[in-house]
């Protein structure tokens, strides 16, 4: 690990929060446009990429080991089981 | 004794190994976090293809700056635990500390902003029951996941806050080493909570706001 200044961490990761809040703010003005059906779909997708803005980089995903990242995933990959078999039941009733 | 050869613990060979075995236990936990969440917003997704029109006229109730107010603060705060943690892989005692106590503090005005909006959702009539003020099919479906979700996610921020206050009193009054693996340990479980707050925005705050 290579020694840095406060300075350093503080430009390096607050650049992510100052696009996590721009993001945000995004969010919340469209959300205020009536842009119908599309409405929701950038709502979560926003929410989707302040999600992996975090996990990347705040969470360190971006220089975690193969085992962490793995793990990372694991719970990701049961939820697909879960909303598959549940989707599959609800939605085709 | 150095600092590393303090923060080692037994069974670990190293302290990178230390380190990665830490995050791995913690992402194990917070898969399940994941998994448990999930599955009460998968019961919102549902809900909601079943009573479109009801999830459209409750979410209007809520208060959007609270919502959008409360996620900035989280990620504020996520921002001051995140630095902490390279604080504390650099050594830096007093901006660890500092980072750590700002990290708390924010998780308490995210409680105190939360508790007046709470606050309004009781005077507005918005807790499911025969009060209720809504008599769309659907919006007490919505109110109820909104308190269910929102409580979840305030007592998972509580422990948080317990949990990085300790770890500031630990560093403050104790010798403890900077190198260890807690900082990283805490720090994934507080930007989870703040993840699941991410996703809650747009489900609860944005719905139905254009039309």
């Amino acid at each position: 690990m290579s020694e840095k200044t406060a300075w350093q961490i503080w430009k390096k990761l607050g650049a992510i929060w100052l696009a996590l809040l721009i993001l945000l703010a995004i969010t919340v003005g469209s959300a205020y446009l009536p842009l119908g059906a599309a409405n929701g779909p950038i709502n979560l997708g926003i929410a989707a990429i302040k999600a992996a803005l975090v996990a990347l980089f705040f969470m360190n995903l971006a220089t975690s080991t193969v085992l962490v990242r793995l793990a990372s995933v694991a719970g990701v990959f049961w939820l697909v089981f879960m909303f598959a078999l549940t989707a599959g039941d609800y939605l085709t009733r | 004794m150095s600092e590393a050869s303090r923060a080692l613990h037994e069974p670990w060979p190293s302290l990178p190994r230390q380190k990665e075995a830490v995050s791995f236990g913690v992402w194990v936990f917070l898969a399940s976090e994941l998994l448990f969440f999930g599955g009460l917003f998968f019961a919102y997704t549902l809900y909601r293809n079943i009573y479109p029109h009801g999830f459209v006229i409750a979410a209007r109730e809520t208060e959007v700056f609270f919502g959008t107010f409360n996620t900035a603060v989280l990620l504020t705060s996520s921002l001051t635990m995140a630095v902490a943690v390279r604080a504390a892989e650099n050594e830096m005692r007093r901006l660890t500390f500092w980072c750590l106590v700002a990290t708390a503090a924010l998780g308490i005005v995210f409680l105190i902003a939360k508790g007046f909006e709470y606050r309004d959702d009781i005077v507005n009539r918005l807790v499911p029951g025969p009060d209720f003020k809504l008599h769309e099919q659907g919006a007490q479906i919505f109110w109820a996941f909104y308190w269910i979700a929102t409580g979840i996610h305030a007592i998972h921020l509580t422990v948080g806050i317990v949990i990085v206050g300790i770890v500031a009193a630990m560093l403050h009054w104790r010798d403890v080493p900077l190198v260890g693996p807690k900082y990283e340990g805490v720090a994934l479980y507080w930007h989870l909570v703040d993840i699941i707050w991410i996703i809650l925005l747009p489900l609860l705050y944005l719905v139905g706001r254009a039309t």
